[in-house]
């Protein structure tokens, strides 16, 4: 019996897993190419470019986290076409939660315009969470695939002379990565604690 | 932030000997000061307009400050 159920558990789980993965292949092919690009200028063109250098990375993120929440049995409710991606989880406060507790749905994912006052309202909150989530992502996976993946990806660790005394410049080299790095890493701490204070802030979010 | 990136490559062209690289830095640092220069400034300059061309004015944009500004 126990034995059924778990089953009957994994079948459920894997459909879900499944439908995470169209979902989120949808949404990184959507991010990617769906974007109408004007060609006809140099502004259009390297948005494309951007788009696929530094958008790409965000978006698979995007869809492992969406095929992770509904692993975890976050409902997609696509009811309503247009609107923005709301959600409330079980990082969210429990009052207010009332309506849906009373279906028996603790956490969902609605996709599109909702009803239900404060509900409705914690949840704007919780996609404006996500959202700075998703930014936070960006600005510390971004600047880690440009300068770091796709560098490893061309050369490998592989260490050269171009001409016999190369010491010098290798210290030189060591310093300047040091240091960049040292700007990123203070350039992404900063965003996040700006980005914590707007959260906070906000009038909208005042009883955060 | 984008300076940074492009240091990044350059340090790692040195330390590794890999002078190819400073190719590879040369074209993502064109990639993004044309973004900047064509994409970004124009939107937010839209988007914000008199506040932005005043944030504009009061940084120096590219040039990295030495100094750690103080606060009064």
């Amino acid at each position: 019996m126990t034995e059924h159920f778990r089953l009957a558990k994994l079948a459920v789980r894997s459909s879900e897993l499944l439908s995470g993965g169209r979902l989120g292949a949808a949404h990184g092919w959507r991010m990617a190419y769906a974007h109408t690009y004007d060609w006809t200028t140099p502004g259009g063109v390297i948005e494309f470019i951007a788009d696929n250098t530094w958008g790409l990375p965000n978006a698979v993120v995007g869809s492992l986290f969406a095929t992770l929440n509904l692993w975890n049995g976050v409902k997609v409710e696509v009811s309503r076409a247009s609107g923005s991606l709301l959600e409330a989880g079980r990082l969210g406060p429990k009052r207010g939660h009332a309506d849906v507790a009373r279906q028996g749905q603790s956490h969902w994912t609605c996709v599109g315009p909702s009803r239900g006052g404060r509900l409705e309202f914690r949840m704007e909150r919780k996609g404006q969470l996500l959202a700075a989530a998703g930014t936070v992502i960006f600005f510390g996976l971004a600047p880690g695939v440009v300068a770091g993946l796709i560098r490893w990806w061309l050369t490998g660790w592989r260490i050269t002379n171009p001409i016999p005394v190369w010491g010098p410049m290798r210290v030189l080299g060591a310093a300047l990565t040091v240091g960049a790095a040292i700007v990123l890493i203070s350039a992404f701490a900063r965003f996040v604690m700006q980005a914590s204070v707007h959260l906070h802030r906000s009038p909208r979010l005042g009883i955060w | 932030m984008y300076i940074a990136v492009v240091v990044a490559i350059v340090g790692q062209a040195l330390f590794l000997g890999q002078l190819s690289l400073l190719l590879y830095a040369a074209v993502i640092g064109v990639i993004m000061v044309a973004f900047a220069r064509w994409f970004e400034e124009p939107t937010l300059l839209e988007r914000f307009g008199d506040e932005y061309a005043k944030y504009r004015q009061a940084v120096p944009g590219w040039w990295p400050r030495m100094r750690i500004r103080r606060r009064k």
